[in-house]
Formats: C-alpha cells, structure tokens, sequence
C-alpha cells in the first residue's frame, strides 16, 4: 500500500523497543527515519579505546565495534546465523559482549543492548542508549537525554566485571605517542597564532587531547606551549 | 455583466489538479559503492557448489626476505605464511505489488515494469548499505568523539594505514556530516594541502557519492555511514583495496513457464494473482560482502 507522506508524525522521542538479534523486522506506515540500520553485536579488539570526556574528566573506555548481524554481512550465514562472524573475530582476538552484558544497565530497563526503530524505509537498530528524535518531521539520532553518561557508565562496568580486559598501558603510550605528533603538526600550522583561526582551533584540540591523555597516563599535563614537532617527538620517545 | 465562464465554476470538466507525466524521484541517498575498484570482487558463484569463497593469501613477493648465509652454512625452510578470508552470500530481496486497476488508470508510467527495473537501484543501495556496514568491523580507529571531523583526523587515519605499509590506491567512505565538517575544517587551511574537488566529469565516471580526492584518497559520501557510541558519533572508514572482499552469483534458474526480468545480477519475479488482478514483482539478489585484511582500513569516528 503507497505511504502518503503528508501523515506523518511531526514531533516527539521515539521509544526503541528490544530486539533479539535474529527476529525479523517489518515495515509500515511509520515516520521516516531515514536509511535502515542493521541489527548488530558489540565486539570490543584489545587495541581499540577512546578518551571519553566524563564528570571525573577524561577517562580511556572501550571503543565498541557493532557488527551487523544481516544475512550476506561479515560471515553471518543465509539464515542470520552471527557464528561466522563470532568464530571470525573471536579467533582474532576481538571480545563478543553478550546481549546480556546489557542487562540492568539500559535506561528503559530492557534486557539487550539493541533497540529497534520502525521507520518507513525499515528498521533502525540503535543501541539502548541512543534515542531517536522527531523535529518538525525529521529525525535525528543522539544519545539519550543524559548524554552519553550511561554509555559510559555501561563501558565501565564491562571492565569492572571483567567482559572486557583493561587496557594495556602500551596503548595509552602509543595513544599518546600519536597525539603528540599530531600536536607537533598542529603547532606548525600556518596562521596558529591568530586567535579565532581553524588552526588555533585545531591546535587547541590537540593540546586537550593531549592533556586527557597525560591525566589518564597519570602524567602531570604540560604547563607551556606545545614544543615544535622534533622535540615533542623527543619528548614521546623518552 | 453575467453568464461569464470562470475556472472557479468549471468542477464538470477540470480536474483539481493534473498529472504531470513524468515520474519524479522522492530524495535519497543513491550514490553507490558497486563495482568500485577499491572493492574485491571474488566472484560470480552461481554453479560454484557452494553459498561461500574462500580467498586465500600467502607471505610472497617479498613478505618473507632473504638471510644472510656464512659461505660455509646451510640455510634452512622458511615457513610460508598464509590466511584467508570468507564471503558468504545470501538473499537480498524486495517485493511491491500493484493492481490491475491502478496499471490501468496509470498515466505516469507507474507499473510492473516501471518497478522492476527500480530494483536494480534498490540492489545498489543495498549493496552499499551492506559495505559501510563493514567499517566497525575494522580495529584501527582515529578521530575523538564528540569533537567534528577535521583535516587532522583523515591525515591521521592515513597516516595510521602508512604505518601499515597500506598501499596509496585508498578511499575513504564518510557520512555527509563529517564531509561537512571536513570541509569546514579545509576551509582554515593555508597550507599546501591538495583537495580536488569532484567535477560532473569525475562524478560520472565516480559515482554520484564522489566528493573529490584529498591527500589523494577518494572521498565518497553517503548516509549509511553507521553511528557509533550510542549515537554520539559517525563511524567512517578509509581503506585501501584488499579491506573489503564481495561475491555475488547470477540467477540462472531456467523454469520453464517462468514470468522474469533479469537485470546482469539481479532477477526480477512477475507473480500473478488473477483472481485479485494483482501483480506481484519480486527482485532477487545473492549477494555478500565481508571485511579482508583488518589492517588495510582504520575508522574515522568523529561527532556526529
């Protein structure tokens, strides 16, 4: 049946409902969300993590991978089958999070960690903590109205209860290695000491990121400017 | 004055609006990742005995190098180094199905026909949804969440794949924020940092998706870049070829008696409900695609 595009919700928060990963989706008159997003499973690789900016400040979490769980996608078989895709990433040394892992920790207080979203294009798999939002009839993807303070709090808990291992200290160095250099680079930017400039900006980014990665490697964060690019890199190599 | 003839009272023998008869396209994104060069194509596996391929890679051509040997020492084996990587394919499918009497009373071109030939554009966009599909799937990352995609993050994400010795024939597949953002970003840049951007000539011959090549990667943009941490970010990737690995299978069915289109790749089903004058159009596609050498990409995930 043809869709009229003139009756669609406007406005609102959409609520995801759970989803297992292997039951199917279905289409109807819904809002349009957009391009449809694949049902997924976290997978975390023991090199990936991220500086997320907390209330505690900066803090390394696990970088999660979610992989689409679809007939034809990564290994999983004709059926949906995702034990390709385990056996694959697992033998690589990527960590499966079970759905379960979630429980407990969603803010809807569903089980799983996938939510589902009814679009006219078909179904948007979103984690529990994003929220889909309906502006004058279009929609946006955010994280829920916490921020992504219970992301985090979950990404925690996964190394606290022991799912994900904590990160090597090797990667903070390595991380902050490469942040280094790019601050060197940053520094170098023509036009860096006009106020206002892209490159100021950039190099202020730099320079926080630097500085988070410092607080997490529990170094004191540098007082001055950036050294230029050979001695930052001096600097990193100790 | 009287008995004037206004459109206003002309309801008997005006319409209230009338078609014009040519179909217009509602918007979406269409640009397509289908038969991209940076992509590796394993094959066509119709007849092939099975629903996966197997590609299999040796440590030649200079993985393993030569030793030094003392004029008067044997040299012993060196163990070949080999992996491989797997493309399962699997239906892909979409299914409409109109009425006789709509056909009949169509006047824009609106019919079985006109909807079998759009699934070859709903096979490329599944298609390219099932590539960016792939870019979590990769280990290397760059960008810092919460914070717009800059210059920095892409020269990082290659500098990232130079450390791997990746080879310089690379695309990045981005969504349009960070292509916006990154454009942003280029606006400030004073320095000697070659973006070209895509003329019509290099989208035709690219694709409606190509942005242009900045630091001599193909850029292409397209809204089924995945988010990533619970939405806060986008999850681009850039990689070279070898990253990504497809096979699809052709449909040589031959049932006799059999209402079909076929268009290369994908077959297009007519099913008849006489009994309800409807048409169903089927379109088919086997298809699948899947991550190769993990070290070959490196996502880009900025804010989204």
């Amino acid at each position: 049946m043809p869709i009229d595009l003139t009756s669609q919700p406007m406005g609102g928060t959409l609520q995801g409902a759970p989803v297992s990963v292997g039951t199917s989706t279905v289409q109807g008159n819904l809002p349009d969300l957009g391009d449809p997003a694949p049902k997924f499973l976290y997978f975390h690789h023991p090199r990936a993590w991220f500086v997320a900016s907390t209330e505690d400040g900066p803090e390394l979490l696990p970088l999660l991978s979610p992989c689409a769980v679809e007939p034809g996608i990564g290994r999983v078989d004709r059926y949906g089958d995702p034990a390709g895709l385990i056996g694959h990433k697992t033998s690589r040394g990527w960590t499966l999070i079970p759905e379960a892992a979630a429980n407990g920790y969603t803010p809807d207080g569903l089980p799983g960690y996938v939510r589902a979203h009814q679009g006219r294009r078909g179904t948007v798999h979103l984690p529990a903590w994003a929220q889909v939002r309906l502006v004058a009839g279009r929609a946006s993807f955010s994280p829920q109205d916490d921020g992504p303070k219970g992301y985090h709090a979950w990404l925690r808990s996964l190394i606290e209860r022991g799912i994900i291992a904590p990160c090597d200290p090797e990667i903070v160095d390595l991380k902050l290695n490469d942040a280094r250099d790019r601050l060197g680079r940053a520094a170098e930017r023509p036009g860096v000491q006009q106020p206002g400039s892209n490159a100021a900006r950039l190099l202020a980014q730099a320079e926080a990121n630097v500085a988070a990665l410092e607080t997490i490697a529990g170094q004191e964060p540098a007082p001055t400017k950036p050294a230029p690019k050979r001695k930052a890199k001096e600097a990193a190599n100790g | 004055m009287a008995n004037e003839i206004y459109y206003s009272g002309a309801g008997d023998y005006t319409l209230s609006a009338t078609l014009y008869r040519t179909i217009q396209l509602l918007l979406a994104d269409r640009a397509s990742l289908w038969n991209h060069p940076a992509l590796v194509y394993l094959g066509d596996l119709a007849q092939s005995s099975s629903a996966a391929i197997q590609a299999p890679q040796f440590g030649l051509d200079g993985y393993d190098e030569m030793g030094a040997v003392a004029e008067n020492a044997s040299t012993s084996n060196t163990a070949l180094t080999d992996a491989s990587d797997t493309v399962t394919i699997a239906r892909q499918a979409i299914q409409r199905q109109m009425s006789d009497l709509a056909v009949i009373v169509n006047s824009v071109g609106l019919d079985p026909v006109r909807l079998a030939s759009s699934m070859v554009g709903e096979a490329q966009m599944r298609f390219t949804s099932m590539v960016t599909a792939l870019s979590a799937n990769f280990s290397q990352s760059v960008g810092t969440s919460g914070v717009d995609m800059s210059v920095d993050d892409f020269m990082d994400a290659g500098i990232t794949l130079d450390l791997q010795a990746v080879g310089p024939a690379r695309i990045a597949v981005l969504h349009p924020r960070q292509i916006g953002d990154l454009k942003q970003s280029l606006r400030g840049e004073t320095g000697p940092l070659a973006f070209v951007p895509a003329t019509a000539e290099m989208i035709a011959a690219k694709g409606p998706g190509y942005q242009g090549m900045l630091l001599g990667v193909d850029i292409f943009s397209s809204t089924k870049v995945a988010t990533a941490n619970a939405a806060a970010d986008r999850d681009g990737f850039m990689f070279a070829r070898g990253a990504i690995l497809w096979a699809d299978a052709s449909q040589p069915l031959n049932i006799p008696g059999l209402q079909e289109a076929s268009f290369g790749k994908i077959r297009v089903g007519f099913e008849r409900d006489e009994a309800g004058a409807l048409t169903k159009v089927v379109g088919n596609y086997f298809v699948g695609v899947a991550e190769g050498q993990d070290l070959m990409a490196c996502r880009i995930v900025t804010d989204a």
